[in-house]
């Protein structure tokens, strides 16, 4: 008697765990198991923002495309470009392979100093495909909650020491042109249909992206 | 005499992988220097480099300057509460008898204010004040890549074979 109830407390256990993975492949039809990016538990549904000069929506832009989500700013002189030259080598990779690329999305947490058509052609410099885009701070900042992106304002104050600040703050006049901004340099990626679901931790390497992008 | 060595030797090391400059005092050399190429559209540039202190004792690099460009620093990248952080460093400091490496993700000369981008193939006169006040002038070609770069196209063709493998999956 006692047995049967613990035989019957053990199949709903399993039918349940059951339901929960084919809930779980439902949800995730399409995602494989990567080698190094940190698949998201969930898919993330991201918030609909507007961003470029032709106020595109963010469904319209990563709609039925797989596409990468970087997120810097124009200023930057090392983590930036490393990161844009290196997906420009992992383009070289899927190119090789035959496969396609998904769209790279360079997204501008700088809106302040870099205008859209600056960033058009500076992410056209390292690959003619790539995306360069910034919108309003609030729009950039709805984007960035719900992929997890910290970032913020730093300049050298007078005393020598650094000051980080959040974004919108106001900064000293003679900083105005010359603070740097610190970054998440995760690179994120998004499903055709417009969902985060995976990300690669740095440190980048191009093969290794490669790797896992091959097997959408 | 030996101003036309040096010039010789800094000719030499724009067309080969030769010391771009070999100083009689301090026994330092710069090598592999490079201006990582930048949009137009871009404010600003990174210089990269190794330094070699054949010196028994370290070497302190207080200022830098770069011609076509308003402003120059030296500045480390780094990871900091999660984010990628740069910091202008007052100094650096080459310890005795080693090689420095100044690259990508790491110690960099940051160059500000340019007139104009410095486009591939172009050469960027970068002049170094050490602590005892003597300068060195190194002159930096501007490369989309670096060698070691190059040496990453090489193990790219390692990972197509992996993923012949990968299309089981």
């Amino acid at each position: 008697m006692k047995k049967s109830k613990v035989i019957i407390a053990a199949g709903i256990i399993g039918l349940s765990a059951l339901g929960a993975m084919v809930a779980n492949h439902i949800q995730q039809p399409s995602l494989p198991t990567f080698t190094t990016a940190y698949a998201q538990p969930q898919q993330v549904t991201l918030p609909d923002v507007v961003l470029g000069n032709n106020q595109q929506y963010t469904s319209t832009l990563f709609k039925d495309k797989w596409s990468l989500v970087f997120f810097g700013y124009a200023s930057c002189p090392d983590v930036c470009p490393t990161e844009l030259y290196n997906l420009n080598n992992v383009a070289s990779i899927m190119t090789e392979a035959g496969k396609t690329m998904p769209q790279v999305v360079f997204i501008s947490v700088d809106p302040q100093r870099d205008s859209n058509e600056m960033l058009t052609t500076y992410a056209q410099f390292y690959n003619d495909k790539f995306v360069g885009i910034t919108g309003d701070t609030s729009e950039i900042d709805k984007l960035v909650a719900s992929f997890g992106v910290i970032y913020q304002k730093t300049f050298l104050a007078n005393n020598g020491q650094y000051v980080s600040v959040p974004y919108s703050s106001p900064i000293p006049e003679a900083q105005r042109e010359s603070y740097l901004i610190n970054h998440s340099s995760r690179l994120y990626l998004v499903n055709p249909e417009g969902q985060y679901v995976a990300a690669f931790a740095p440190p980048h390497s191009a093969k290794k992206i490669a790797e896992d992008l091959l097997k959408l | 005499m030996q101003k036309s060595i040096i010039t010789t030797l800094i000719a030499t090391a724009i067309f080969s992988a030769a010391p771009t400059f070999a100083a009689d005092k301090t026994n330092i050399m710069i090598m592999d220097a490079w201006v990582r190429a930048a949009p137009p559209s871009a404010k600003v540039q990174a210089a990269f480099f190794n330094v070699m202190n054949h010196n028994n004792k370290p070497i302190v690099i207080t200022n830098v300057e770069a011609q076509g460009f308003g402003r120059s620093e030296l500045h480390l990248s780094g990871k900091k509460d999660g984010m990628m952080t740069m910091q202008k460093q007052q100094q650096v400091t080459i310890p005795a008898n080693t090689i420095f490496q100044f690259k990508p993700g790491g110690y960099h000369v940051m160059l500000l204010e340019p007139s104009k981008i410095a486009a591939p193939d172009e050469v960027v006169k970068v002049s170094f004040t050490l602590l005892n006040g003597e300068k060195i002038s190194v002159k930096m070609p501007v490369k989309r890549d670096n060698s070691k770069t190059k040496m990453d196209h090489s193990k790219m063709d390692h990972s197509k074979m992996d993923h012949a493998n990968m299309k089981h999956n």
